[in-house]
């Protein structure tokens, strides 16, 4: 069981560091500077598993790496030649296969990072065994935090006896105080952990402020979702952080054309050009993502498939992803792209000042926001459902419809009753989900063909991979028929007076 | 958890070698690992500096009022934890005689550790007795080092044969070759000759090297202060044929790679 101790005045380090060397037996190690990490996934599993997995990094190299429960019941820790990128990283195959079946592949990410110096000693018994390690960690001032000392006492099984008989002979030293909680949770709350993240952040808007200066703000939160998840795209870690860089991105698109006069015209012809050029660039890979993660699935619902070819299909879809993935990372690397960031955050800023308004940028926001969201409500409500049912492009435009819809909701939430506006929320939910996954089953069967007809003509694999692409398409087939069946049902509740009143009541509130 | 036990009939073939360096390999893997000693001279204790405390005698142990967990004591490494013995153990067969179940003992006494440890070695000690049988009873894999002389290979199928005739599951043997001396031709021919008799025998082998030896100088385990000699490799490679064999899906890093 580890004890944890503050040095109340951290000035006198080295006298604690001396005092716990200056007993009968011990062995000092020579200090080390250290940077300690905690990792988790990006919507935090491994916190809501009450895990905590650290990652301290010396400047010589590996890794020091520890999995504890929250409270330290339990703790084991392990070395490693560098921090995990993701539970499949990890050579402990014990801890790998409880972290890969809790955070389902994806990426582990550094949530809070502390750099540290620390004074390792361990106490030792006459044969030279050792009974304790006791690591003095030193967080020296930073950014108005003031230093910062901690020492973590771990007694070796067997020894706990022998360890308490020395502390207390250092405890009555006055240079510690006991403390319940975790060294490393005490780090972490006196460096200030980072909010948590979150794919849609909630940004409280005032009803009564400017449209511009509400715009600034939301564009500024959604940016920083943008850049959050970069790095996972470009190391290709996980295809969640596509996902989630692309809702922002499509948020942003879609606010500023229901909001387009909040803005100056340039401002807006500007970034709406970035925008729909990133939309296209990254739309394929999403697209493949999707396919990547079921065709699995599709195959097993097939049946019957040569795994051979079944294989060779699924190697296909890789092939063809890598190109559009190298392309993404390409722009996100470039000139284009950095200078567009630049401009982002400089534009958030600037609408938060109150600057760069068009005409409505001064109008009260929620007037603003209700006119747009009656605006793209009639919409969807008055879309011509009797193309869509019979044309899947017309379909994916009322998708689009709704789509911007959900986000003018989302962004602006906080403005509206809660309650309202999330069931108002939950039932655009239903139809979107089904209409989505009608969108997808059409544009996987369209790839699918793409790539079939890629194939040399004749070759061993294509003759072996086309009847797998054939029957594959029949099915997509009638499971878009069966989809669009849910949809019709889906959209004739949304339109039904039942849930158009949640509608009415949300847009009459003052 | 899985229970791996270090047993010949014969003596001085490296037992206690073979399972404090694997133990040590397996807590490199990450695997949380126990060594629990059987053996009355208590050289694993000594191996890593541990001194068995007059509380934990066998009797105690035997008592059901306690738990081996109690016994237990950590070793200087990570993931590695050791039961040490004392000369109480020199009792342990009478002792077992005096309990119901006496071939279940062991196997009880580690039942509640499955979920505190991955592995476990038992280190025998060189006889055929009522401990061998809970021996027998309690690991799912017995790891047999012969020597390559004809009295060690004659002690390993004494070994088979007792078990067949005690009705023992003899698929759980996994006979290694260690104290190999590759410049002597006997060795060289008992290797090629009994790996065809019995091809159960796993291929990697240790070899007689002094590093081994000095295990008792430096009071650790070979890869601490010997990391990239051969004895170290050899045991790494073993552990790695080992898990390779019984599909445990994980093999230490080299011990290059650095040790504990």
């Amino acid at each position: 069981m580890q004890c944890h101790y503050l040095l109340p005045d951290p000035t006198r380090l080295e006298a604690l560091v001396a005092s716990l060397a200056g007993v009968e037996r011990a062995q000092r190690e020579a200090p080390q500077r250290l940077t300690r990490t905690v990792l988790d996934t990006f919507d935090c599993r491994l916190l809501a598993a009450d895990l905590v997995l650290e990652a301290s990094t010396p400047k010589s190299g590996g890794a020091e790496l520890g999995l504890r429960t929250r409270r330290g019941e339990r703790s084991e820790q392990w070395t490693a030649a560098s921090a995990p990128r993701a539970a499949r990283d990890l050579g402990h195959a014990r801890l790998r296969a409880r972290l890969e079946s809790l955070t389902a592949g994806r990426a582990l990410l550094p949530r809070v990072s502390t750099r540290l110096e620390r004074h390792r000693v361990h106490w030792v018994d006459a044969l030279q065994k050792r009974i304790a390690t006791l690591d003095v960690e030193y967080c020296p001032p930073a950014r108005g935090v003031a230093a910062l000392a901690l020492l973590r006492v771990r007694p070796v099984q067997g020894f706990e006896r022998a360890c308490q008989r020395l502390m207390t002979a250092v405890r009555r030293d006055g240079l510690v105080t006991p403390t319940t909680e975790d060294a490393a949770d005490v780090l972490i709350a006196a460096r200030g952990s980072p909010a948590v993240y979150r794919a849609k952040p909630l940004v409280e808007l005032s009803p009564d402020t400017t449209s511009v200066r509400a715009l600034g703000a939301l564009f500024g939160a959604y940016g920083e979702v943008m850049w959050a998840n970069e790095p996972g795209i470009v190391d290709d870690l996980d295809a969640e952080f596509l996902h989630d860089y692309r809702v922002a991105l499509r948020s942003i698109r879609s606010w500023l054309l229901d909001l387009r006069r909040v803005v100056t015209k340039p401002v807006r012809a500007h970034f709406r050009a970035e925008l729909a050029a990133l939309n296209r660039l990254t739309g394929r890979l999403r697209d493949l993502d999707v396919l990547q993660e079921n065709l699995p699935n599709y195959l097993h619902a097939l049946g019957g498939a040569d795994p051979e070819y079944a294989q060779a299909l699924t190697a296909l879809v890789h092939a063809a992803r890598a190109p559009t993935q190298r392309a993404v990372v390409q722009h996100l690397r470039g000139h284009r792209y950095r200078a567009f960031r630049r401009g982002w955050k400089k534009l958030a800023r600037d609408l938060i000042d109150g600057r760069r308004a068009g005409g409505w940028g001064e109008r009260r926001l929620k007037k603003v926001v209700r006119n747009a969201l009656r605006r793209r409500l009639r919409r969807v409500i008055e879309f011509d459902w009797s193309r869509a049912q019979e044309e899947p492009a017309v379909l994916h435009e009322l998708r689009k419809e709704s789509k911007k819809l959900r986000y003018l909701l989302e962004g602006f939430q906080s403005l509206f009753d809660e309650t309202r506006c999330r069931r108002a929320i939950a039932e655009l939910k239903t139809v979107q989900t089904a209409m989505g996954d009608t969108w997808d089953l059409h544009v996987h069967h369209d790839i699918l063909r793409e790539l079939a007809d890629s194939l040399p003509t004749g070759s061993p694999v294509a003759r072996g991979v086309l009847p797998i692409v054939i029957a594959l398409e029949t099915r997509l087939t009638a499971l878009e028929h069966a989809h669009c069946e849910l949809v019709t049902v889906a959209f004739g509740r949304f339109r039904s007076p039942a849930v158009q009143r949640i509608y009415t009541r949300l847009l009459e509130e003052r | 958890m899985i229970v791996f036990a270090t047993y010949n009939i014969k003596g001085g073939v490296g037992k206690t070698a073979a399972a404090v360096n694997l133990a040590h390999c397996a807590s490199l893997a990450g695997l949380r690992t126990l060594v629990w000693d059987l053996d009355p001279q208590g050289a694993c204790g000594f191996y890593f500096r541990i001194e068995p405390r007059t509380i934990d005698d066998l009797d105690r142990l035997l008592d059901k009022k306690h738990e081996l967990k109690a016994a237990i004591r950590g070793t200087d490494f990570p993931n590695l934890d050791l039961v040490p013995a004392d000369l109480s153990y020199r009792n342990f067969d009478i002792a077992l005689n005096e309990l119901k179940k006496p071939t279940r003992r062991i196997e009880k006494l580690l039942e509640p550790l499955a979920d505190d440890y991955d592995v476990v070695f038992l280190d025998c000690a060189p006889h055929l007795s009522r401990v061998s049988e809970n021996v027998f009873n309690a690991a799912d894999w017995v790891l047999v080092p012969v020597i390559p002389t004809p009295l060690s290979v004659r002690a390993y199928r004494q070994l088979r044969g007792f078990c067949k005739d005690e009705g023992l599951p003899v698929d759980k043997l996994l006979p290694f070759f260690s104290m190999v001396d590759r410049r002597r031709q006997l060795h060289c021919e008992i290797v090629t000759g009994f790996a065809g008799d019995h091809p159960e025998v796993l291929r990697s082998f240790i070899p007689y090297t002094s590093q081994v030896e000095k295990m008792g100088e430096h009071r650790a385990p070979v890869q601490v202060f010997a990391a990239s000699s051969p004895g170290a490799r050899a045991f790494a490679a073993l552990w790695e044929a080992i898990c390779a064999r019984i599909g445990l899906g994980t093999a230490p890093r080299a011990p290059d790679a650095g040790g504990a």
